[in-house]
């Protein structure tokens, strides 16, 4: 006879006098704000990402959906000019869809979404910043940083909080590599499970060859989240067949923020009223759009 | 010969790489905006605070101090107009001394300060809300919320975190009671000690009369503080000699906001240059005025 895993709801604090958060029937968004529906982690991924603090999903991206991707990467780099002021960035042109791609969303729901805060209109977590790395061969400064992210006090979001059944990731990053990454040629590095380091990180860290660090390889169009939590750095790109063409983004609660960036306004003005609520303002009171908050 | 008990510093993690915090070093504010030097809490204070959740300091305020704040609210519930429009508020005239108090900065500075954000210049954390509570005979509905902050995940503020020999207390209430307050008859009520409880809040404590919850009684001047993370609940004023004058503030981390208020802005303008650092925008990065932010 088989073998089956028990699994039960995890307990859930919910706002008011120790009750349980009805998971069930928390408003999580289920679509994305072209009305696909959202893909959330598989067992499998949240298990992998709880562990080790960070989870590559590879070839996400493909055919002529890639190729639109780059090819605005590549001009947003090189040929800026060519794209309209308030466009150019990585939220510009048709990088906008990847903000709350469906698969973006999916574990974002799992891993940092405030259930209160959430509706169908309405996501539940905010985005702190997006950048567009290009680098080519030497480029890219090893830089260890953060860690120790589950016994960390909050003031500048770089925790890690966890009950069982349940993981929860603060200051998120997320990375779309629009190129092909090979292993230990300037993919970011990582110090697996270090979210939950308790111990001060050892010397032997500060080479970006030890082997404390980890990393991986992934085809062009992959997806990537890490904790911030999670101790990484940058690692010097030696590619020499590719560039790296990824873009950084950041996600945080709505009533907390790190980064001192904001979107172009008149980009913002442009988005759909889903998109638009991934920049509203950082507070949790009152601040569901489209509904009274509940709390 | 008498017993020792021995003190060694928390290991509060830093930003990067699990290092521990170098406390000593940390620059937490030691003065107001007055220039007067805080009054940090003693070992006994955080105790008790840490252990119950709240903590009350008897007659803070006495003599023409405190008559002077006593004559303001007055005039602020009964005669607004008397006032200049900007100064309509508990954050107005002579109140506005106690938004950063030499006992308050004390108390935040342990806990809720995020030290890269703190300097001499700049408190280590924000002001959230000021509002004036002014009660008679009948006012205020029972209304039991929150609780179990320990383990509740961000989201929301309404949280509690503690590693061996430091708490932090997330949301926090500061409470001037102005006038007395008698026992059991109308001062605020806590389920001392839940904001560390793992189960959910029994159904006797629906009733405001059940043992399960304690008040205080103080003279007037006092000063109260609890953590949001608590279960606690307006009591209906019973008080026939004096009505309830209290001022009802919350601080936050700086890269955090609940409420959705902003104190007036010609009021902010006029403040002394430290207590507007209570005031700056919410964020984390960036944010430690007049030097360089640390991390």
């Amino acid at each position: 006879m088989a073998e089956t895993t028990n699994h039960t709801k995890p307990f859930i604090v919910d706002k008011n006098l120790g009750a349980a958060l009805d998971i069930d029937n928390a408003q999580l968004t289920g679509t994305t704000s072209e009305g696909t529906p959202v893909v959330p982690p598989t067992q499998e991924q949240k298990y992998l990402f709880d562990m080790r603090g960070w989870l590559l999903v590879p070839g996400v991206l493909s055919g002529d959906e890639l190729a639109e991707m780059q090819e605005f990467g590549y001009k947003l780099r090189h040929e800026p000019d060519s794209i309209p002021e308030h466009e150019r960035s990585p939220l510009g042109g048709p990088m906008q869809r990847l903000a709350d791609h469906p698969n973006v969303i999916g574990f974002l729901n799992e891993f940092l979404a405030h259930p209160a805060l959430s509706s169908q209109e309405c996501y539940g977590f905010r985005m702190e910043s997006c950048s567009l790395f290009y680098r080519t061969v030497g480029d890219g400064n090893f830089g260890p940083h953060n860690g120790n992210g589950m016994l960390r006090f909050p003031g500048d979001s770089h925790l890690y909080r966890c009950i069982p059944g349940r993981g929860y990731s603060g200051l998120t990053r997320i990375v779309w590599e629009l190129n092909p990454v090979k292993y230990r040629q300037g993919g970011t590095l990582f110090i697996t499970a270090s979210h939950k380091a308790v111990y001060t990180a050892p010397e032997t860290i500060r080479s970006q060859d030890s082997l404390i660090w980890d990393t991986y390889e992934c085809p062009a169009g992959s997806l990537l989240f890490f904790t911030e939590a999670l101790t990484h750095s940058t690692h010097t790109w030696t590619n020499e067949e590719n560039d790296r063409l990824a873009i950084f983004s950041c996600y945080n609660t709505v009533n907390s923020k790190w980064h001192d960036w904001d979107p172009h306004p008149k980009l913002l003005e442009e988005m759909p009223p889903k998109r638009q609520t991934l920049f509203r303002p950082v507070r949790a009171a009152n601040n569901l759009i489209g509904e009274a908050y509940r709390h």
